[in-house]
């Protein structure tokens, strides 16, 4: 009796024990699959697509405008939903993502991306709906250039904004330090002695970034300044360790051993070198004018102490490029595509809708004004720059020298241009850090080395 | 007569024994698949509650390594069908410039690690186990770094590094040694970087060398007291060899885990200055996510891989011949 007794326990309870774990797997198998796929109901008729410049929840004010601005475009094209998502572009996890099936439809992306995003097959082919829109050929070519392929002539991207490089200053350091707050240097000269000025005990004069691909980005940058080129205009031969290449590491160094005027901290990304000047640790930075709006909303800095002036020059009166490029998703429906597209254009060109916007954002609290669209030539940039003007937040007298600048725009070489910033990255880390660093000697290994690099990729 | 002869040739048997021989449960009468089917099902809830963790090693973690040996033969961006090149991948891995600079580095750094960060948790162990009074708040403060999150680890130790205005700088400003470009300078980023790696988890090792250290018979100790024996004849003699098993084990699970250094280069220096600090899975990185070319990064990872065998082989022949008691 007792034996079956126990038996029977012994039973039920490896019962309820197996039982429990079949549960238990088919449970996870059950949630596995779930997760694997689920797709929004569509109405038919109605097309949804994604974009990814959703701002995030922390910014209450950025993300009604945004809302607003999709109500808007939904009453203007019936038939068209967009659903907006807060996923900045992140180069090193977009391949994966794509993949993944987790792109969406529209996705803002900068300018430097697109040579390696179309090599790769991964953006949509937009040529009709770009060449349709009126105002295509309003682009000044530097940017539409960006967005096309060189081989094919196909567009495969739509520029969104669009910025020259040019240096922030610390106006208020200007005047303690005897120079004038509105004439920031226009030469390298200049640039270099105002530098050796502005350095004090607790202030450096200048930073540079050196680290992620922003070293060779800026170095390319510099050059154009000296009016130098970074490869052959077919993209075959690497050409940056020239004698004006030589001339921008040689006045990096000396600015950083020589002069001293320089951090002794070096391996900044852009991000870096914005702090140190909000903190008041740099008095000049090279900077993009988009991060204005970072400056203001992420440091509370005060605004009327910094100005924007253009690139210091050096015989080339020119200056580097940089900009938000909308790119679309390779694997969407056409009509998806279009719906993105047409969104992506009337919320940024859409001329009622960027006055609205401005008087909005401003109100909200948001930058206005800061000198970002060069995007265009002819009288569709003029309607453009009026509006920014009338509704400009930020002390637009600050930024004239940068926005009167005549220099030429220029874009990035097209050529694997991340892997020739990669090789270029060492050598300005090498000049920054290293008293006894050969420039030629750093460019000639990085030439040799990149050229590797581009005699495999033609071949 | 005839009784005896028959028994005499059966088997002794008892009741116990001949009950036994009559019940299913001998071996000898069972056929195999019988075996297997008993077996099964009294192992069957075991392995149902096993089925879960191993779908998830299936899919997490044998699949990628599979994957990953598949795609070092691949050209593969993860958008276009993959393209089968063959040997091309590692060829191009092997004639990169940074693919020497990298592993020079890694080894560098394993030495560094061995030569200065292996006895560290060691010593620490072995002070704090003589101690008498503040056990207890020693070996907090030690772990205290390990609980830091990385994040919180880089912000910290770039200012210490700070050649402007950090920490080591003005400490050693104080004693009159001029400063020095720590992260800045190639000859001195990797040491310090090895530094931060020690500092971060020298706590936990040395948790595991005073666990060890507690399996040491006090009886010894007084013995070699009452033999007159000094502190340091006493660590020579009895607590190293006690702990010599683990700081063996320690020494592999360093070895393999130093070799795949990342968190260190990649979020303080990523891998600069000029190439000095990046390390073999630093390049992997930028290998997939800067090049998007994930056969490259498989083909680099496969020979890390095989590098990491060879290591992992030699613990599993330790760790076996110390169950089997040496």
């Amino acid at each position: 009796m007792a034996t079956t007794s126990r038996k029977t326990f012994l039973l039920n309870r490896r019962n309820f024990l197996q039982g429990s774990a079949a549960l238990g797997a088919s449970v996870i198998g059950l949630e596995a699959l779930a997760a694997c796929g689920s797709t929004a109901a569509s109405t038919p008729g109605v097309v949804t697509a994604t974009v990814n410049t959703l701002p995030p929840a922390a910014n209450a004010g950025a993300v009604y405008t945004f809302n607003q601005v999709i109500k808007q475009f939904e009453q203007a094209y019936p038939g068209e939903k967009i659903v907006g998502k807060n996923d900045p572009y992140d180069p090193s996890t977009f391949f994966a993502r794509l993949a993944a099936g987790q792109a969406e439809d529209a996705t803002q992306s900068y300018f430097t991306e697109p040579g390696l995003l179309i090599s790769k097959h991964a953006v949509a082919d937009i040529t009709s709906l770009a060449k349709s829109w009126q105002y295509w050929n309003s682009f000044n070519p530097g940017v539409a250039s960006i967005a096309t392929d060189p081989a094919s002539g196909k567009i495969y991207g739509m520029p969104q904004n669009g910025y020259a490089l040019g240096i922030y200053y610390n106006r208020k350091m200007f005047s303690a330090a005897g120079l004038d707050p509105d004439k920031p240097p226009t030469t390298w000269d200049d640039f270099r002695a105002y530098a050796k000025k502005l350095t004090t005990s607790s202030v450096a004069g200048f930073a540079e970034t050196s680290s992620g691909n922003q070293g060779g980005w800026h170095f390319t940058n510099w050059m154009y300044t000296a009016g130098g080129d970074m490869q052959s205009a077919d993209g075959k031969t690497a050409t940056f360790n020239s004698a004006k290449g030589v001339s921008v590491l040689q006045l990096l160094k000396e600015m950083r051993f020589t002069d001293n005027s320089m951090t002794k901290q070096q391996l900044f990304t852009q991000a870096d070198t914005l702090q140190l000047l909000a903190t008041n640790k740099v008095a000049m930075v090279v900077m993009a004018p988009d991060q204005l709006n970072t400056l203001k909303s992420q440091y509370q800095a005060n605004m009327d102490d910094f100005g924007i002036g253009p690139m210091p020059q050096n015989g080339g009166n020119a200056v580097l490029t940089g900009g938000n490029i909308f790119v679309f998703n390779p694997k969407s429906s056409k009509d998806v595509i279009k719906a993105a597209f047409d969104y992506v254009v009337y919320s940024n060109f859409n001329l009622q809708l960027v006055e609205s916007n401005y008087a909005t954002q401003s109100a909200a609290g948001q930058v206005v004004g800061a000198p970002t669209n060069v995007l265009f030539t002819g009288p569709f940039q003029q309607q453009l720059n009026a509006l920014n003007t009338k509704y400009a937040n930020v002390p637009l007298s600050h930024y004239t020298t940068f926005v009167n600048s005549t220099a030429t725009l220029r874009a990035e070489p097209r050529n694997q241009t991340q892997k020739m910033y990669a090789a270029l990255d060492p050598v300005m880390q090498a000049v920054l850090t290293n008293p006894n660093a050969d420039p030629q000697a750093l460019l000639n290994q990085a030439a040799q080395q990149f050229q590797q690099v581009l005699n495999q990729s033609a071949s | 007569m005839e009784l005896f002869s028959s028994s005499a040739s059966a088997p002794p048997t008892s009741d116990v024994t001949s009950r036994f021989q009559n019940t299913r449960n001998s071996q000898e009468d069972m056929s195999f698949s019988q075996r297997l089917k008993r077996g099964m099902r009294h192992n069957l809830s075991g392995y149902l509650f096993l089925l879960p963790a191993l779908l998830i090693f299936a899919l997490f973690v044998w699949y990628p390594i599979i994957q990953g040996f598949i795609m070092s033969f691949q050209s593969i961006d993860m958008i276009n069908p993959p393209a089968w090149v063959g040997w091309e991948n590692y060829r191009q891995v092997l004639t990169d410039p940074l693919f020497a600079v990298a592993w020079r580095n890694t080894l560098a750094f394993t030495l560094y690690a061995l030569l200065f960060g292996y006895m560290i948790p060691v010593i620490l162990a072995l002070v704090i186990n003589e101690m008498r009074h503040g056990k207890a708040f020693f070996r907090l403060v030690f772990y205290l770094p390990v609980m830091l999150s990385p994040i919180v680890t880089v912000f910290l130790w770039r200012w210490i590094y700070n050649p402007d205005s950090g920490l080591l700088n003005a400490l050693l400003s104080l004693v009159h040694i001029p400063g020095g470009l720590w992260l800045e300078n190639p000859g001195t980023a990797l040491p310090s970087l090895m530094v931060v790696a020690t500092w971060s988890s020298a706590g936990s090792t040395m948790l595991i060398y005073l666990a060890g250290l507690q399996g040491v018979p006090a009886s010894l100790y007084e013995a070699a007291e009452i033999d007159g024996a000094s502190l340091w004849r006493r660590l020579w003699s009895i607590t190293l060899p006690t702990i010599r098993p683990i700081m063996l084990l320690m020494l592999i699970l360093q070895i393999i885990g130093t070799m795949q250094v990342f968190i260190e280069p990649f979020t303080i220096t990523n891998g600069g200055p000029v190439n000095s600090t990046t390390s073999v899975l630093l390049l992997i990185y930028n290998y997939a996510f800067q090049n998007a070319d994930f056969g490259g990064a498989s083909a680099l990872g496969v020979m890390l891989f095989l590098v990491l065998a060879v290591f992992a082989l030699i613990y599993m022949r330790m760790t076996n011949s110390l169950i089997q008691g040496d």
